[in-house]
C-alpha cells in the first residue's frame, strides 16, 4: 500500500484467549470484583453507538500457530428473542489469515430459547506470525430493518506485536510538535 | 552552451568556474564517470530546481544522489561555480545553505552551484542548479480553498458509495504557510465556512501549505478541537500524539499573488484503500464543526471544553485484552465512545471491518455525549445497549438524547452505520419512526424519536404523536439547565418535566409525544407511570422511584435481571432500582439493607471464603445528580461486598434535601458469578435512621 509504513511496537504477548465479549464500550477497565468495588466517576466512558440487540462473545480453542488450523468459537448472546440471524465472517488481509477448506463465510443460525444463544464454530490458518484478525458481523432482523453488530477477533500467532499503519509520515516540526503529514491535492 | 554534469538528470549551459573540491577519492568530477570494468557505474546527482530567492534569505540547496550499485556509501560535495561568492554551510552534505548577498535593486545576481556525488569507487556524478537572487519585493497574497472529500452512504445506508464522492470545504481549520525547509510557520489563518483562505508572505520564498485538522477560536463562542492519531508515537501522552495535517508540495512564493487549492482526497482506489486516507481526519473534524454550530445557533455565546478526537486507520472494534493505555495505544478500541474524564472521542477507522469518518451521525451521537458530559448531566451507566433493549432509563435517555441530536444537529433522520468490507454494509435507522415495541421510558429509540420529534418541523405525523414543533432551542435550554440540575437521576421524566417548565408552549406536543410512546409517569420522578415493558416480575419495573423515610421504616425492593442476556450487562430495566428519601432534619444516617429471606433461601449456605454464590446488594445515594457515599478507611461505603448485606453510617452530617438512591443486586453483573445457578430476582429489606 502506497505510503504506509508497519511499524512493529512491543505488546503483550496473547497466548489462547479465554472468552472475550463484546464490550459495548470497549477498552475499558476490567470489572470490578466483590470486595474491590469503587464509586463511579462522574465523567465516565460513554457506552457506544447503537447496534444490533446481540452480543459477541468468542474463544480461541486452542494456541495459533503458523500453517496450522485453529478453531475460534463464536457465541451470540440475542436480546429478546431475536430469532433468525446472520452470522458472516471476512478476513482482510488474505496474506495473514485463511480460511480453512470449505469453511462457509455466512450462515444463518437460530438463537436456543432456553439459554438465548447460539454457538458457532469457524477455523482459519494463520499465515504468518503477528497479531491476526477475523472481522465477524452478526446481522439481525428488527422492526426498523437489518440491524448489524460487528467484531474484530484478534489472533495472536506468535510473535504478536501490534503493527501500527501510518497514513501520510509522522514529522516533528519545529518547536517539537509531532504531527502526521498527508499528501494535499492540489490545482 | 552545455554545462556537462555527468550522468546528470538535465543539460546546462557551461560558464567560466572557480572550483572548490571538497575531500574526495579519486575519479574526476563534472565529466563523465562511466562504470568501471567491475560492474560499479557512477553515481547521478541531482541539483534540485532552479529558481529565484530574496536577497539577504537562506537559501537551501536540497540534492540528492543515487547509485544504481545497492549499497554504495556516497558523499556530497557543494561547490560554486558562478556568481558573487557565498560560504556554502554543510557543504559536504545532500542538504546545504547559504545567506543570499544583498543585491541592486532591479539587478538580479545568477549564482550557480554544483553538486557532486562521489561513491567509495571514486566515480562521481555532478549536477548544477542556479539560482537567481533578486531584491525583496512586496508581500504576495497566496489564496485558495481547502477541501475534502466526502463518501456518502448508500440510500439505504448499506456500504459507502464511493462513486458518488462529494467535495466538501474544510471549514474553521487553521491553515498555514510554512517554509518549506524548516517548516516555520510564517503566516497562519483560519479558513472560512466556504473553505476559502488567504495567507500574505514574502516573495520569493519556497513554502508549503498546510491546513491542520483542528478548530480553534477564542473569544465567545470558543471552542478548541484537534483530530490525532492515538496509535502513534505512543510514548507521549494522549493529548500530545500525532496531529494531522494536510501538506501541499513546495513551491515559491514568487512576485505575484497566486491561487492554490489543497484537497484532502479519500485515498479510495477503487476497490480497496490504496492511498492516504488525508479525507477522514477533515470529515471527522467537519461533523464536530456542524454539532457546535447546532449550539451555537441557539447560544452564541457557548464555549466549549477543549476536545480532542482521536480517529486512526488501525482503530478497530476488536476488544484489546491489555490496559485502558495499551488498548488504545494499540487501536483496539472496540467500538467508538467517548471518555469524559479526559474530554476525547476514540472513532474507528479500520478499513474492511468499521469506519466512522463518513458516518456523521456516528461521530454526532459520540459528541452528543461530550455536550451532556460539559454543558448537560448525564447519570448513565454506560454498558451494551440494543435496538429492543429495556434499558436502565439513565442509559436509554442519554443514548436517546445522543442520536436524537445528531438528527438535529445534521438535519437529517437518516442515521446510518457503515462497516464490512470494502465499507459496503451497514444499517440505517430512522430517528424519526425507528422506535420498536415496547416504546416507553426505558427504550432509548422511544427517547430517540421523542426528542427528534420536539424538534423537527415535517409536517404532523399524529399517528406518532409528532403533532408539533419547539425547534432546538427549548431542547437546549432544558438540558443545560434543568436536566444539569435535577435532583432526580437524569431521564426521559426528568427531561420532560424540566422541558415544559422551560418552554410551557410545548405542552400539547409533549402530551401528544407522551401519549405515543407510552410514558405516563409526571415530574422529574416519573410519578404514576404505568408502562411497565411487559415484565414478568411488573412490581420490579414499577415504580420507578419507591420511596423510603428515613425513619427506620422498612421497605423491600427486587433487583430482578429478566431484561437482561446471558452477558450480563447490569444496565437493563428493573436491575438497579431507585428510591427517593427527604431528609428535613440534617444528621449522619444509617444505611442497612438485607437480602430477604426468600431470596437467601434460594442460596446456597455461605460459605466466607467464596461469598460469589451469595447476594451482594450495593447502594448509592445521590444529592442533586452528585454521590453522597464516602470511602472510609480506604473502602466505599455502599459496596462493600459483604455478603446478603450492606450496611454503613455516613461519617457527615447529611444536609436536608431530596435524596435519590440506586440500589442492585451486584451478582447480576459480577462476571465471577455463576449466573445459572445464582436467582435471576434479589430482594431486600432496606432502612435508614438516624444514627444513633
Amino acid at each position: 500500500m502506497n505510503n504506509t509504513i508497519s511499524l512493529l511496537i512491543g505488546a503483550a504477548l496473547l497466548a489462547a484467549c479465554n472468552a472475550e465479549t463484546d464490550p459495548g464500550g470497549a477498552a475499558a477497565p476490567p470489572a470490578a470484583v466483590a470486595g474491590q468495588k469503587v464509586l463511579p466517576a462522574s465523567d465516565a466512558r460513554s457506552p457506544g453507538k447503537p447496534s444490533a440487540p446481540v452480543t459477541i462473545r468468542y474463544r480461541v480453542l486452542g494456541t495459533p500457530y503458523v500453517g496450522q488450523p485453529v478453531a475460534i468459537e463464536i457465541e451470540l448472546l440475542a436480546d429478546g428473542g431475536v430469532q433468525p440471524l446472520r452470522l458472516s465472517y471476512a478476513i482482510n488481509d488474505p496474506d495473514s489469515l485463511l480460511f480453512a477448506a470449505d469453511e462457509p463465510r455466512e450462515i444463518e443460525l437460530g438463537i436456543d430459547a432456553e439459554t438465548g444463544s447460539a454457538r458457532r464454530q469457524v477455523t482459519v490458518v494463520p499465515q504468518r506470525e503477528g497479531r491476526l484478525y477475523l472481522n465477524v458481523t452478526a446481522e439481525v432482523p428488527t422492526e426498523a430493518g437489518a440491524l448489524l453488530k460487528s467484531m474484530s477477533i484478534p489472533l495472536a500467532v506468535g510473535r504478536a506485536d501490534v503493527e501500527t499503519e501510518v497514513n501520510g509520515e509522522v514529522q516533528q516540526g519545529p518547536d517539537g510538535e509531532t504531527v502526521i503529514s498527508m499528501p494535499a491535492g492540489e490545482s | 552552451m552545455m554545462r556537462h554534469a555527468s550522468n546528470s538528470p538535465r543539460a546546462r549551459s557551461l560558464l567560466p568556474v572557480v572550483l572548490l573540491i571538497a575531500a574526495c577519492g579519486g575519479g574526476g568530477s563534472g565529466g563523465g564517470n562511466g562504470g568501471n570494468g567491475g560492474g560499479n557505474v557512477a553515481p547521478v546527482a541531482d541539483a534540485g530546481s532552479d529558481r529565484s530567492v530574496a536577497e539577504l534569505t537562506t537559501v537551501q540547496l536540497t540534492g540528492s544522489g543515487s547509485d544504481a550499485n545497492a549499497g554504495d556509501t556516497l558523499r556530497y560535495a557543494w561547490t560554486q561555480v558562478a556568481g558573487i561568492p557565498v560560504t556554502i554551510d554543510n557543504a559536504d552534505r545532500a542538504a546545504a545553505s547559504f545567506l543570499a548577498p544583498d543585491v541592486a535593486a532591479g539587478v538580479p545576481e545568477l549564482l550557480t552551484f554544483r553538486l557532486t556525488v562521489t561513491d567509495a569507487a571514486g566515480l562521481s556524478g555532478s549536477d548544477e542548479v542556479d539560482i537567481t537572487v533578486q531584491e525583496a519585493g512586496a508581500a504576495v497574497t497566496i489564496s485558495g480553498v481547502a477541501s475534502y472529500e466526502f463518501v456518502p452512504a448508500n440510500p439505504n445506508c448499506v456500504g459507502l458509495n464511493y462513486l458518488a464522492t462529494e467535495t466538501r470545504p474544510i471549514r474553521a481549520a487553521t491553515v498555514q504557510v510554512l517554509d518549506a525547509a524548516s517548516n516555520a510557520v510564517l503566516a497562519e489563518t483560519t479558513s472560512d465556512d466556504a473553505g476559502g483562505y488567504a495567507l500574505v508572505v514574502d516573495p520569493l520564498r519556497s513554502v508549503r501549505l498546510r491546513v491542520r485538522a483542528e478548530l480553534k477560536r477564542s473569544g465567545t463562542p470558543s471552542w478548541d478541537v484537534e483530530v490525532r492519531d492515538n496509535t502513534l508515537s505512543t510514548g507521549l501522552p494522549l493529548g500530545q500524539r500525532p496531529l494531522y495535517t494536510l501538506d501541499s508540495g513546495a513551491f515559491d512564493s514568487g512576485t505575484t499573488d497566486q491561487q492554490r487549492n489543497v484537497t484532502a482526497t479519500t485515498g479510495w482506489g477503487g476497490s480497496s484503500y490504496t492511498g492516504v486516507r488525508a479525507a477522514a481526519p477533515f470529515a471527522v473534524l467537519d461533523a464536530i464543526y456542524t454539532a457546535m454550530l447546532a449550539i451555537t445557533g441557539v447560544d452564541g455565546a457557548a464555549n466549549f471544553a477543549p476536545l480532542d478526537a482521536f480517529w486512526s486507520v488501525n482503530n478497530t472494534n476488536a476488544q484489546g485484552s491489555g490496559t485502558f493505555d495499551e488498548n488504545v495505544a494499540a487501536g483496539e478500541i472496540g467500538t467508538s465512545f467517548y471518555l469524559g474524564s479526559i474530554d476525547s472521542l476514540f472513532l474507528l477507522g479500520g478499513a474492511n471491518s468499521d469506519t466512522e469518518e463518513f458516518d456523521d451521525h456516528v461521530i454526532v451521537h459520540e459528541w452528543g455525549h461530550y455536550f451532556e458530559d460539559v454543558f448537560s448531566r448525564s447519570d448513565s451507566i454506560g454498558g451494551p445497549h440494543g435496538f429492543g433493549d429495556r434499558l436502565d432509563m439513565r442509559v436509554a435517555f442519554g443514548e436517546g438524547w445522543a442520536t436524537a441530536l445528531s438528527g438535529i444537529a445534521l438535519e437529517s433522520a437518516s442515521y446510518c452505520d457503515t462497516q464490512g468490507t470494502a465499507q459496503a454494509n451497514g444499517f440505517r435507522i430512522d430517528i424519526e419512526s425507528d422506535a420498536p415495541s415496547p416504546r416507553g421510558w426505558y427504550n432509548e429509540f422511544s427517547v430517540m424519536a421523542l426528542i427528534y420529534d420536539l424538534w423537527d418541523d415535517s409536517p404532523a405525523e399524529i399517528t406518532t404523536g409528532d403533532s408539533g414543533s419547539i425547534g432546538f432551542e427549548p431542547i437546549f435550554r432544558t438540558m443545560v439547565d434543568r436536566q444539569r440540575q435535577t435532583a432526580a437521576h437524569t431521564s426521559v421524566f426528568s427531561f420532560l418535566d424540566g422541558l415544559v417548565a422551560e418552554d410551557p408552549a410545548s405542552q400539547p406536543l409533549v402530551t401528544d409525544l407522551r401519549a405515543y410512546h407510552d410514558i405516563t409517569g409526571s415530574g422529574i420522578y416519573g410519578d404514576g407511570e404505568t408502562n411497565d415493558a411487559n415484565s414478568a416480575e411488573p412490581a420490579d419495573a414499577l415504580p420507578v422511584y419507591t420511596d423510603i423515610v428515613p425513619d427506620g421504616t422498612p421497605v423491600n425492593i427486587c433487583s430482578n435481571r429478566e431484561h437482561d442476556n446471558a452477558n450480563a450487562n447490569g444496565n437493563r430495566l428493573s436491575e438497579h432500582r431507585f428510591l427517593r428519601m427527604t431528609i428535613t432534619q440534617p444528621a449522619r444516617y444509617e444505611f442497612d439493607i438485607v437480602t430477604d429471606a426468600a431470596t437467601v433461601a434460594q442460596l446456597p449456605p455461605d460459605d466466607p471464603a467464596d461469598d460469589r454464590d451469595q447476594s451482594d446488594p450495593d447502594l448509592l445515594f445521590y444529592l442533586d445528580g452528585a454521590i453522597q457515599n464516602r470511602v472510609v478507611n480506604g473502602d466505599s461505603q455502599g459496596l462493600s461486598g459483604v455478603a446478603n448485606r450492606e450496611t454503613f453510617t455516613t461519617p457527615n452530617v447529611l444536609a436536608a434535601g431530596d435524596y435519590v438512591m440506586d440500589v442492585v443486586e451486584f451478582r447480576h453483573k459480577d462476571e465471577q458469578t455463576d449466573r445459572a445457578a445464582f436467582p435471576a430476582r434479589s430482594c431486600f429489606d432496606m432502612t435508614i435512621r438516624p444514627a444513633p
